[in-house]
């Protein structure tokens, strides 16, 4: 019989994190558990238990002992045990306290250990057994001791740090600034400082990983004082700070959620768009029938069309909602004369404050200068502001004013109406929040104008205020900065101005007049609308404004020509500081600047519209006054024979994009040297060559001057200096081809000759100076006629050896990157990717060759493109992204959900020349999250889905009404009629629509016996214009006799958005077939019900879509869909016990969807009172009037 | 048949009104719910069809005392707001139950409860 018991005593153990040594012990019990076969239950629980402990040993009966796996050690408090060529001791009261130990590293306590032995040994075991990095140090900082959690943790031995600094070994290799703070606790504590502080090193994962430990390092001292030896500790406070990140990342997905939303939003506004606008042709249409149509009927049906403009208008402030919250508005700030704009503006709501009898007072004096705006979100915020004070005045005046104040300019809209109650203020612009109690000239505001103007203000860096006295007035400012600084750059001047919504100010101004019900008149809404034409001419007079021009002059212009406005951006950005940049979007305009303005040099991309870099490079060299003028192509085009052709053509220089900022600026800067070296040489060689020596001379780059034989004629004093002579005499009249290396020696000859036969060009190799030592040059050529009419080579060369070394240590670390776990890619600033690693590869499945040289947009998904210049803009300010969640597709077209991590590489100045980033793909733990939070995201967009559909129901039901009311009126005009019919089933629609997106919509009325057939072919009704626009032919195949007992309202709409999907798979028409026949459960046969299969003949579902169809907002149809179609019909046939099953094909003769719903005869009776969102009865939840009729 | 409209929208209370006397009822608009309670009180109609989200008194409150005054009063409530099912909720724990159409009401519809009701005292 044996026992076995643990009097095990947790150990120092401030982490559950397993060590190695509990992990040993865990094994062993595993694998012991043969060895025990009595005692396996008492194993596996000791087992678990052992897990969460940091240190402990295992009392086991000494009769057990032998059974324990070789090289295992155990001792116990009063009795030590250890195992040792199977003979046993004891040793008695060896240990100094009860701890229990396991010694897991190799050390053994041996019987025959001295007092001393021992007791380093133990202290060995007890460093190696804590869990935190333990390390003893000497005074200066040199590593002696280090435990062994420390040294497994980055997976090294305590060999390798032995003996040397601290500060040299791998765990603080993380960072320079992070080594440095070690050398400076160092040398803290050698001085007597407990120092303290917490820090990132490499401690996970064989030291692939880096952790955040609170780090200490205690001086010890001898009896004197002295500081003898340091103690280095490390806890990992990683988990601590990660549950500080998961914090951030709850507040994170907080945002995610408000993302979502948005989302959401934008898919209904799409969503609504397309009814209303077929709603809104039939009414014009019934308005423009000159017979049948009453003048009451005539009002009407204004009426109905001016609340689906409203409508319309709503949607669209929605969508703008939706663009500005998901990063996709994309503001164009351009210089406008902000006073004549806004003057404009505000006079198109004349006519309709004056017919409201009061006065419209516009003041808005010339400004000092342009104001940077969006000009048609200065036109929202404008007329917003206008309507908002319309809305609330009866009396009195408005006022728009716009005048300079300080460092910007301020526009006020001030009323003489109702007023804001104080509590109130502070709310008005809030979504959907509508001032309680003021009194109004109409309710029908949508709480959102505001809310948007304050939007757009702040994506202008300005602010808005309001101040308000009831009974007095309110006043709104808008205050707006001068000038660009604050504006994002790359949204500065040309860019893309947000999808125009046509008819927004018409909009504006038809609702604003429609609030002034007595005066409304055809003729009042035609002076609006003859001042908003009056509007658009003046707004593009203001369009034409000056482009503000370089603050800095340099004298040396740089001419840059590409016809992609981002790269114009760059290069000038980049040349900036030191030459004067002139750009241009093509060659023709490149010519044109050029001749007038002589640049120094041009560089030009290749393709371009009107002119392109080939014929720009003929006409400057063509023309006496620019040939001379050097010439860098940029092309995208890779590969040697394009930078040959470029240089056929005469061009100075190639650069193939995507190139490095340095690059450029080197080539720049060396054919600028080189461009004036040889202006001013041969303006001087004909005076004197004593001048064109001293210039020469104090050119910090080597210049030679060298014959066609390779005969050095002259070297400046940088050149004697690079070939290590000590003067001119050693190198003069000697061949060239002797300073440079063997290997490199016949294309140095082939160059040579090649410019002393008339061209230019520039080459890299290798020299050896006098002292043996190789260099590697980088010449930048020309042909220089001599005095006695040779050709001779002009070169300038400098010394590239650093910049090639630091390329090879580049290569190191490319070396490492490429085998990291993570993908890893890179890309330059115009988001060309230039470096993809072996994780990339897999992750995405293009290969590096594939993807190099290519947009990086290939990963990201269209909709998400947008995207990119925002991360761009914000490398090129230096910024980093963190752990950014988005999507990325892979090349197979799967869409996979990625955590990046971008940061901006720069070059030894600071430079940003590109941008590197890591990706982890999280698309599993992302799903798992994603289940959990359905729910929660659910309730929220339900809730505020519910705040937007009070906004559409009413206009709707208004429209509804004033149809229905014209519909009875028109008696025999059977024309009117017809249109008002048409106009009535989209009407419907627009009104399903919202009850299916909006009401989130669920039944609570009693089940109902009825015939399915019956009720498929009612909703068909709904599809019918649908069908003949789409021709879409029809095939049922109906069991005309079933009957169920289900909740009609509910069954109508799962089959409704069976059908409408069906619809929305086959745009370019195909065939319906719908069935309907008796059936049994696919998985109990015993269960009667009926089956309906609809099938369409579209394209099909990919495969990659089908596992997420029935997931919440998921949509394939990006720009219409809600994603909550297929969610909402699975839930409906699941609650009725029914099942839904999927067959897609997507060959290219066989293709299609089938949906197939069962549901049993009688259905299970659903539970009542479940969440209740919407309270329409069974009969609505299809649009009304069809189905009841 | 005397019915009360309110709907804070004047333009849904007067079409309603329209289509309501079109079909031979005796129908008034208001546009909010004390105006509603003081004209029930003056015109003692049979039914009264409100809005649900209103500024001021909300329908369902305004529904309230209506009943109380005139108990035999059918009130018919319509909303365009999910958020109905709160305040809905809430009555139906006071003890009211009410009769919920969702906007937008489709007439027909509407005049069919109201042929209905009719039977009903």
């Amino acid at each position: 019989m044996w026992l076995m018991r643990n009097a095990l005593k947790q150990q120092k153990s401030e982490s559950t994190h397993p060590t190695k040594g509990v992990r040993l012990l865990s094994s062993m019990l595993e694998q012991s558990a043969e060895c025990f076969p009595g005692g396996l239950r008492s194993v596996c629980a000791d087992y678990t238990d052992l897990r969460s402990t940091a240190a402990r040993a295992v009392l086991i009966d000494p009769e057990c002992a032998n059974c324990l796996p070789p090289h295992f050690e155990w001792f116990t408090p009063k009795l030590l045990r250890w195992k040792d060529r199977n003979v046993h001791k004891e040793l008695p009261q060896m240990t100094p306290n009860p701890a229990v130990l396991v010694n897991v590293h190799g050390t053994q306590l041996l019987a025959g250990d001295s007092r001393e032995d021992y007791r380093e040994k133990i202290a060995r075991i007890t460093l190696d057994s804590m869990v935190q990095f333990v390390g003893l140090l000497d005074a200066q900082g040199t590593v002696l001791e280090i435990n062994h959690v420390a040294l497994d943790a980055v997976g090294i031995k305590l060999s390798d740090v032995e003996g040397k600094p601290f500060w040299t070994t791998f765990w603080w290799q993380v960072s320079e600034e992070i080594n440095l703070g070690l050398r400076d606790a160092i040398r803290r504590a050698a001085q007597g400082e407990f120092v303290r502080w917490d820090t990132e090193i490499y401690g996970r994962s064989g030291g692939k990983e880096t952790i955040i430990i609170d780090a200490s390092l205690m001086p010890v001292k001898d009896e004197q004082g002295n500081v003898v030896f340091i103690t280095a500790e490390g806890r990992d406070i990683t988990e601590k700070k990660a549950q500080e990140r998961e914090i951030a990342r709850q507040r994170e997905e907080l945002a995610e959620l408000d993302k979502l939303k948005t989302q959401f939003f934008a898919n209904i506004s799409h969503e609504f768009r397309t009814p209303l606008t077929l709603m809104m042709g039939p009414l014009e249409d019934a308005l423009g029938e000159t017979e049948g149509l009453s003048a009451a009927n005539r009002d009407r049906l204004e009426l109905a069309q001016r609340n689906s403009v409203r409508l319309l208008k709503l949607v669209n402030t929605l969508l703008d909602f939706s663009r500005i919250e998901a990063g996709r508005i994309h503001a164009s700030f351009e210089p406008t004369d902000l006073s004549l704009l806004t003057a404009e503006l505000a006079s198109v709501f004349r006519s309709a404050i004056e017919r409201a009898g009061m006065q419209l007072k516009i003041e808005c004096p010339a400004l000092p200068e342009m104001v940077y705006v969006d000009r048609e979100m200065w036109e929202k915020v404008v007329l917003n502001l206008l309507s908002n004070a319309f809305k609330f005045t009866f009396q009195g005046e408005i006022t728009v004013s716009l005048r300079a104040a300080g460092s910007g300019v301020e526009l006020t809209v001030r009323d003489t109406g109702s007023g804001i109650p104080e509590d109130e203020v502070s709310r008005v612009f809030e979504r959907f929040h509508r001032v309680q109690g003021s009194h109004g000239r109409s309710y029908e505001g949508s709480g959102i104008g505001l809310a948007l103007v304050q939007e757009l203000v702040r994506l202008h860096g300005g602010t808005v205020q309001v101040e308000s006295t009831m009974g007095v007035g309110t006043a709104f400012h808008v205050f707006l900065l001068f000038g660009r600084a604050h504006l994002p750059s790359e949204q500065v001047g040309g860019g893309r101005a947000l999808a125009s919504t046509a008819g927004r100010t018409q909009a504006c101004v038809e609702e604003a007049m429609r609030w002034h019900a007595p005066d409304r008149s055809p003729r009042a809404m035609d002076d609006a609308m003859a001042s908003l034409g009056a509007d658009s001419a003046s707004a593009i007079a203001a369009r034409e404004s000056s482009p503000q021009t370089n603050s800095v002059k340099h004298s040396e212009k740089v001419l840059v020509v590409d016809d992609n406005a981002d790269m114009c951006d760059y290069l000038h950005r980049l040349l900036a500081s030191q030459y004067t940049v002139l750009t241009a979007a093509n060659g023709e305009e490149g010519l044109r600047i050029a001749r007038a303005a002589h640049p120094d040099l041009v560089l030009t991309d290749i393709m371009m519209p009107v002119m392109d870099g080939m014929a720009l490079l003929r006409a400057l060299r063509s023309n006496e006054g620019t040939q001379t003028i050097p010439v860098i192509f940029l092309s995208a085009r890779a590969g040697e024979e394009a930078g040959i052709e470029g240089r056929e053509a005469g061009a100075d220089d190639y650069l193939v994009k995507p190139f490095s900022a340095r690059e450029l600026l080197a080539r720049v800067a060396a054919h600028m040297n080189l461009a004036r070296v040889r202006r001013e040489a041969e303006a001087r060689l004909r005076e004197s060559e004593e001048g064109f020596r001293a210039i020469v001379e104090t050119t910090p780059e080597c210049v030679k001057v060298v014959a066609a034989d390779g005969t050095l004629l002259h070297m400046n004093a940088a050149g004697i200096a690079m070939v290590g002579a000590d003067s001119l005499d050693m190198v003069e009249g000697k061949n060239v081809y002797d300073f440079v290396a063997p290997e490199d020696r016949e294309s140095f000859r082939e160059f040579n000759r090649r410019i002393c036969s008339g061209r230019k060009g520039s080459l890299e190799f290798d020299i050896v100076s006098l002292q043996g030592v190789r260099r590697r040059m980088e010449t930048h050529a020309a042909p220089l006629k001599n005095r006695d009419g040779s050709i001779v080579q002009l070169a300038v060369t400098r010394d590239i050896s650093a910049r090639k070394a630091s390329g090879e240590a580049a290569r190191r670390l490319a070396a490492i990157v490429e085998s990291s776990d993570d993908a890893i890619a890179s890309k330059d600033l115009n988001g060309i990717v230039t470096s993809w690693n072996k994780s990339a590869e897999r992750l995405f499945g293009y290969k590096a060759e594939e993807i190099i040289g290519q947009p990086v947009t290939l990963i990201i998904p269209v909709e998400l493109h947008p995207d990119e210049p925002m991360i761009l803009a914000k490398m090129r300010r230096g910024e980093r992204i963190e752990h950014f969640e988005t999507v990325r597709v892979t090349k197979s077209g799967e869409r996979i959900e990625v955590s990046l991590t971008i940061s901006p590489v720069k070059d030894e100045q600071g430079n940003v020349i590109g941008v590197a980033k890591i990706v982890r793909n999280i698309t599993e733990s992302k799903k798992i999250a994603r289940a959990l939070r359905t729910t929660e995201k659910l309730a929220a967009a339900g809730r505020l889905a519910a705040t937007v559909a009070h906004e559409i129901n009413n206009p709707l039901t208004a429209v509804t009404n004033l149809v229905y009311l014209a519909k009875r009126d028109a008696g025999d005009a059977k024309r009117v009629t017809a249109h008002l019919d048409l106009a009535g089933r989209e009407l419907d629609r627009v009104a399903h629509i919202a009850r299916q997106t909006l009401g989130f919509y669920r039944d609570t009325s009693a089940p109902i016996h009825f015939n399915v057939a019956e009720t498929l072919d009612d909703l068909l009704l709904l599809y019918e214009t649908r069908f003949q626009t789409r021709k879409i032919s029809l095939a049922k195949q109906y069991d005309k006799e079933v009957e169920i007992t289900a909740l009609a309202g509910e069954i109508r709409q799962a089959l409704s958005n069976l059908v409408s999907n069906a619809l929305d798979a086959m745009p370019e028409g195909g065939t319906l077939h719908l069935r309907v026949s008796k059936s049994q459960a696919w998985t109990n046969p015993e269960l009667p019900g009926v089956r309906i299969t609809i099938v369409d003949t579209g394209s099909g579902i990919a495969p990659r879509h089908r596992a997420s169809l029935f997931q919440p907002f998921f949509t394939t149809k990006a720009d219409v869909g809600t994603g909550l179609g297929l969610w909402i019909t699975r839930n409906i046939v699941e609650k009725h016990g029914g099942s839904i099953r999927l067959r897609t094909r997507t060959g290219p003769r066989e293709h299609g969807t089938a949906f197939s719903i069962f549901l049993p005869l009688h259905g299970k009776p659903p539970v009542p009172g479940m969440d209740v969102v919407s309270n329409a009865p069974a009969e609505s939840a299809i649009p009304s009037g069809v189905g009841q009729a | 048949v005397k019915i009360i409209v309110v709907d804070d929208e004047p333009i849904i209370a007067d079409t309603l009104v329209n289509i309501l006397n079109g079909e031979g009822h005796e129908a008034v608009a208001v546009s909010d719910g004390l105006s509603a309670i003081q004209w029930a009180e003056m015109v003692r109609p049979d039914a009264v069809v409100t809005d649900v989200v209103m500024p001021g008194i909300d329908g369902i409150d305004t529904a309230k005392a209506i009943m109380k005054l005139l108990p035999n009063c059918r009130i018919i409530l319509f909303s365009g707001q999910a958020a109905t099912s709160d305040l809905l909720a809430k009555a139906r724990a006071e003890g009211y139950r009410f009769e919920v159409l969702a906007k937008p009401i489709n007439p027909e519809i509407l005049l069919e409860k109201l042929k209905l009701q009719q039977g009903i005292p």
